[in-house]
């Protein structure tokens, strides 16, 4: 039986489609389209900034000595502009001549950019600022107090990179890549396409929706067994068909998927199998025969990918001002977030928090839809 | 003969319609049970509460001398299904499809590779066993669905409207099949709306209207209960009136008329009413010329019991 659901799986060219050659076909597609044109706005040369210090404190002109040593490190993003007063500085803006401009007071820096400025750049401009207050801050705290617990702490933090990325909800709008994001949202849009897998086993299963079914609920071989059975094999026929999507991606499309193989391998197991149980939700509690419960349960999947910022990749960000609760409960975002987290962020933490809803729901999904498909009567046929 | 199906006062309601009100039958070992009636009347969801897919109101129906549950995996090991619709999985192939239902029953793969090719052979899908369904005939679908059903070999196998949309030859195909699964030991139940078929296939006939057995009996005792006779015409030159008047004294004949050179006679049910009048003719030296007889038919019987016609296509 597991043979035969597995072969079943396999020779289902929808759902092969959906989950693997459109996917695949959108990413040869975004790497055609997009090829270059990230590398030639957002390319890694070095930013021209100039720095004017607008106050005698430490504060400031240690700023000042900051930036000159950055500079100087081997690929340094930054090169220096000496510029003698804020005036010269905003001609050279204003020119085009540098790219940003720090302005140190006494306590805080400000950033100004060129008009036509790129979010990389503004925000590789902010991340050395936000870097300098935080350290100067803990440093002066340290000195204030005399704890030198904190000193310890100040010197192991320089120790780190920096971080690029804010770490919290912005990924939305400020990514490294924002064309990454096509890319992971196509390979989500791929998992999430193995929900048809789910209809389809619910459709084996249920005597009200398909003769087969109910060809199967007269035989002699216990329902629970067939349910287990059923899902094992469209589980694996579904992991094969992740990987080889997620494989394309890194080798073909060179698209990058982090160093952290366990929970992507974790990432890979729960999207699938919450995929499936999803698509057990849509087969059981749509109305109509299979074709119409597909196409229902397509429709859906469809929105919930868009809205996950598919074709427009700004779209969650919209959401997340507006009205967050859309990506909070669009599975598409949900998992979307998962790997991008887990592939560009430092902190994990919520790649976990995103990795135990899905759980979750899953569990959920799953506990229903098994009671419900073990049902051996029905009202009406 | 064991009783291998009973059921008593099966009720089926679905809201405000009664599908099935307080049905009562029973099928003996070795029978063929024609399940007669309209589209509507209650036939199909009869077998689905025999086979505990339905749930039902009030009743009783036990198989195999067993009540029967959606748990009684032994009574459902002995049973096997055609559904009216054609039951199979588009992506198997012809084989795939016989070995993966026969695999619901037979875990043994050995046992079921023999299983599978003799019903293959059975329902003569050698030459398609790498076909998918979809390359397959209206009529080798049907095929396929039956194979699907009795490659297990069941003791009780449900035909629920097996020759809908079937061409005649594939038709007479499947109906001489079901003879020799019956011949091979089987008991079958089987459902239709087309009276011919079971008429020539079922021992005994229960018809069915608005979810009750309106008739039960084999089909000679069904045509008996209505008066409507069967019409006998005979072409044959010069009958005299003694001649006619021995024909009037035959036992079921109603009225015996001659003109035209044509001897009409209206008899009542009686299996020998031509054979005795031929009989009586060739004594007296009468060259026959043509004979015609018009049987009753069970669409007749439907029509006395109820005042319509048991086609509604």
């Amino acid at each position: 039986m597991f043979k035969y659901y597995l072969k079943k799986t396999l020779r289902n060219k929808m759902f092969i489609f959906w989950s693997l050659c459109f996917p695949l076909a959108l990413m040869t597609l975004f790497t055609v389209a997009f090829s270059g044109i990230y590398d030639a706005e957002n390319s890694v040369d070095t930013r021209k900034v100039s720095v004017v210090i607008e106050s005698d404190s430490d504060f400031a002109s240690n700023f000042s000595k900051v930036i000159d040593s950055i500079e100087d490190e081997e690929d340094s993003v930054l090169e220096v502009v000496e510029v003698k007063d804020r005036k010269e500085a905003d001609k050279l803006l204003e020119s085009g001549e540098i790219d940003g401009l720090f302005v140190a007071g006494k306590s805080e820096i400000d950033i100004v950019m060129t008009p036509d400025y790129t979010d990389t750049d503004c925000m590789i401009l902010k991340a050395v600022a936000n870097f300098y207050m935080r350290q100067y801050k803990m440093v002066e705290d340290a000195v204030s107090t005399g704890d030198l617990s904190k000193m310890s702490a100040v010197m192991e933090s320089l120790d780190k990179e920096l971080d690029v990325v804010s770490p919290e909800r912005s990924a939305y709008i400020e990514t490294t890549n924002p064309y990454l994001w096509y890319y992971f949202s196509t390979v989500v849009m791929g998992i999430l396409f193995q929900a048809m897998a789910g209809i389809n086993l619910v459709s084996d299963l249920q005597a009200d929706i398909s003769a087969a079914a109910m060809r199967v609920s007269v035989s002699p071989t216990k329902k629970l067994k067939i349910v287990l059975t059923g899902l094992a094999a469209r589980y694996i026929v579904s992991l094969s068909v992740s990987v080889a999507a997620l494989l394309a991606m890194k080798f073909l499309f060179k698209v990058p998927l982090g160093t952290r193989p366990v929970q992507l391998i974790a990432f890979v197991l729960l999207s699938n199998l919450f995929s499936l149980s999803l698509g057990q939700m849509f087969g059981l509690f749509f109305r109509g025969n299979m074709t119409t419960r597909g196409n229902k349960g397509t429709a859906i999947i469809m929105v919930s990918v868009f809205l996950s910022g598919e074709m427009i990749a700004s779209l969650p960000g919209v959401f997340e001002r507006y009205c967050p609760l859309i990506n909070d409960i669009n599975p598409a975002t949900i998992l979307n977030l998962c790997i991008y987290r887990l592939v560009f962020y430092d902190n994990l933490s919520t790649f976990y928090i995103e990795m135990a809803k899905i759980l979750v729901l899953t569990v959920l999904f799953l506990a229903i839809a098994t009671l419900r498909l073990r049902r051996q009567k029905y009202a009406s046929l | 003969m064991s009783e291998i199906i009973k059921v008593e006062n099966l009720v089926k309601r679905y809201k405000e319609l009664i599908a099935l009100d307080h049905f009562s039958f029973t099928v003996n070992e070795g029978e063929i049970v024609g399940l007669l009636g309209p589209n509507g009347s209650g036939k199909s969801t009869t077998i689905n509460c025999i086979l505990s897919l339905l749930e039902y109101d009030s009743g009783k129906v036990e198989v195999f001398g067993k009540e029967m549950s959606p748990k009684a995996y032994d009574l459902k090991s002995k049973i096997g299904i055609v559904p009216q619709e054609v039951s199979v999985y588009g992506e198997y192939t012809v084989y795939e499809n016989v070995d993966f239902f026969c695999g619901l029953y037979v875990p043994d793969k050995n046992e079921r590779r023999k299983l599978v090719d003799e019903a293959i052979d059975f329902v003569g899908l050698r030459d398609f066993v790498k076909f998918k369904p979809k390359k397959l005939s209206g009529g080798l679908k049907r095929r396929l669905n039956i194979a699907c059903g009795i490659a297990h070999k069941p003791k009780l196998i449900f035909f629920d409207e097996p020759t809908v949309a079937v061409d005649p030859q594939s038709r007479n195909n499947i109906l001489e099949g079901i003879e020799k699964l019956r011949a091979n030991g089987a008991t079958i139940v089987y459902t239709s709306h087309y009276m011919e078929e079971v008429e020539q296939l079922c021992d005994r006939v229960i018809i069915m209207d608005k979810g009750q057995a309106i008739a039960q009996g084999t089909v000679d005792d069904l045509k008996g209960m209505i008066k409507k006779s069967e019409l006998i015409r005979i072409e044959v030159m010069g009958v005299d009136e003694d001649t006619i008047d021995k024909i009037r004294e035959l036992k079921s004949i109603y009225t015996v008329s001659y003109e035209d050179n044509v001897l009409k006679v209206e008899a009542g049910s009686g299996k020998h009413n031509v054979v005795d009048i031929i009989g009586i003719l060739q004594e007296k030296g009468y060259k026959l010329r043509k004979v015609f007889s018009e049987q009753p038919t069970l669409n007749d019987v439907f029509l006395e019991l109820t005042g319509k016609e048991l086609r509604d296509e």
